[in-house]
């Protein structure tokens, strides 16, 4: 009986120190929450957000520069290019669709192997292949002379890591550029075409 | 005799009593309630933890130069301004020598792609500018390597190329512009 009511005791005194133990707790966690910071968090997490954002569309950038030297690699000496349309499918690929104008059928073939063999360039389709005759020559009724040619419509698709735009490169060509004459920006692709037989005056 | 067994059974009989009544409902109650403890204290570590996570990272944010956040703020800015975006489109053009026939804002694209759609990341806002020049192949490669330069993203969206006399080309190009898309609530911030 002694020992029973020491126990209740004992237990009722204990049950006393470890709700006291609750409310310390309670008031540690309600005094860590009361320091937290929601300005500071909505600080961190749009920071955060616009540096996210920013990186998206810089892993996202291209350079066009590097489609249209692409593009003047993989076009032999007797292709001309009379229209080119392009159109960035979200952020996976550029689809191009070029009118071209070549002199023969064997040309014809040729480019669409020199397409196909292409790194950069992928997907390529050749359609509405026309054999026609174009003037050449003056304008005059007199100097009128005609050609045989043969146009068609090459869609080609490059997918958007192909071409990555670099902007470290670009603060020390930034001078450069700003400062050169128009046609001095091809210096560099010069050498590159001699080596693919490409034409520059593609456009 | 008797008279002693009987106490002895009632005294053994409340003993129990106690313990059935009281001791072990308390201890039952003590356990309930350190449980609880258990749990508030793992929760004020949680929350400790976001708070020190917190601090170091606005130590960090302290801690970016004003130059690479004005840098940032010019990338991704909150707002795009239309007028500025046509003046340096303006001014791209005559560095590059192409003749510059316009520059429009088209306006917000609200349009969201298929990934974005399935993504959790928040885009963007991306407002479209329709642009026409005149120039050689060479100039409008150098337009197209100024505008890579620009100290925010333009993004070329579609272009129609197409040959003209005396060796130039006509470009229509649509361009897009990016400003800071920001729809996190404090509602979305949970822990």
């Amino acid at each position: 009986m002694f020992a029973s009511l020491l126990a209740a005791g004992g237990v009722y005194l204990y049950a006393r120190y470890t709700d006291n133990q609750l409310d310390l707790a309670i008031e540690a966690l309600n005094s860590e929450i009361g320091g937290f910071s929601q300005a500071d968090m909505e600080r961190v997490t749009e920071f955060d957000l616009r540096l996210a954002q920013a990186q998206d569309r810089l892993g996202n950038s291209v350079s066009m520069v590097s489609v249209f030297e692409a593009l003047q690699a993989a076009t032999i000496d007797t292709v001309q290019i009379s229209s080119l349309a392009i159109e960035r499918e979200d952020d996976n690929q550029l689809l191009l669709a070029a009118d071209i104008q070549t002199d023969s059928f064997d040309s014809t073939i040729f480019q669409r192997g020199v397409f196909l063999r292409d790194g950069t360039i992928q997907k390529v389709e050749i359609s509405d292949v026309n054999n026609t005759l174009v003037a050449s020559g003056g304008r005059g009724a007199q100097s009128l002379n005609l050609k045989p040619a043969v146009s068609f419509q090459a869609s080609l698709s490059i997918p958007l890591e192909d071409v990555p735009a670099n902007p470290q490169s670009y603060q020390s060509n930034q001078a450069v550029l700003v400062n050169s004459t128009p046609s001095t920006s091809t210096s560099a692709v010069g050498q590159d075409d001699q080596q693919a037989e490409v034409n520059e005056d593609t456009l | 005799m008797s008279k002693n067994l009987f106490i002895h059974v009632a005294m053994i009989a409340i003993s129990i009593g106690i313990i059935l009544t009281f001791v072990q409902p308390t201890f039952s109650e003590i356990g309930e309630v350190q449980n609880d403890i258990s749990v508030y204290q793992t929760e004020q570590k949680k929350v400790s933890e976001v708070n020190g996570r917190l601090d170091s990272l606005i130590s960090v944010l302290d801690g970016v130069p004003t130059d690479d956040t004005r840098r940032l703020l010019t990338y991704m800015p909150d707002e795009v301004d239309t007028i500025s975006v046509v003046r340096d489109l303006s001014i791209i053009s005559n560095q590059a020598g192409v003749a510059f026939i316009s520059a429009v804002s088209v306006g917000q694209n609200t349009e969201t792609d298929q990934d974005e759609k399935t993504s959790q990341f928040i885009q963007p806002k991306e407002f479209l500018f329709s642009r026409s020049v005149v120039g050689t192949y060479d100039q409008i490669k150098n337009l197209f390597a100024l505008i890579e330069q620009n100290n925010y993203p333009i993004e070329l969206q579609t272009a129609v190329i197409q040959k003209k006399d005396e060796g130039l080309l006509s470009m229509e190009a649509s361009l897009s512009v990016y400003a800071h898309e920001n729809s996190v609530s404090s509602e979305e911030i949970v822990f």
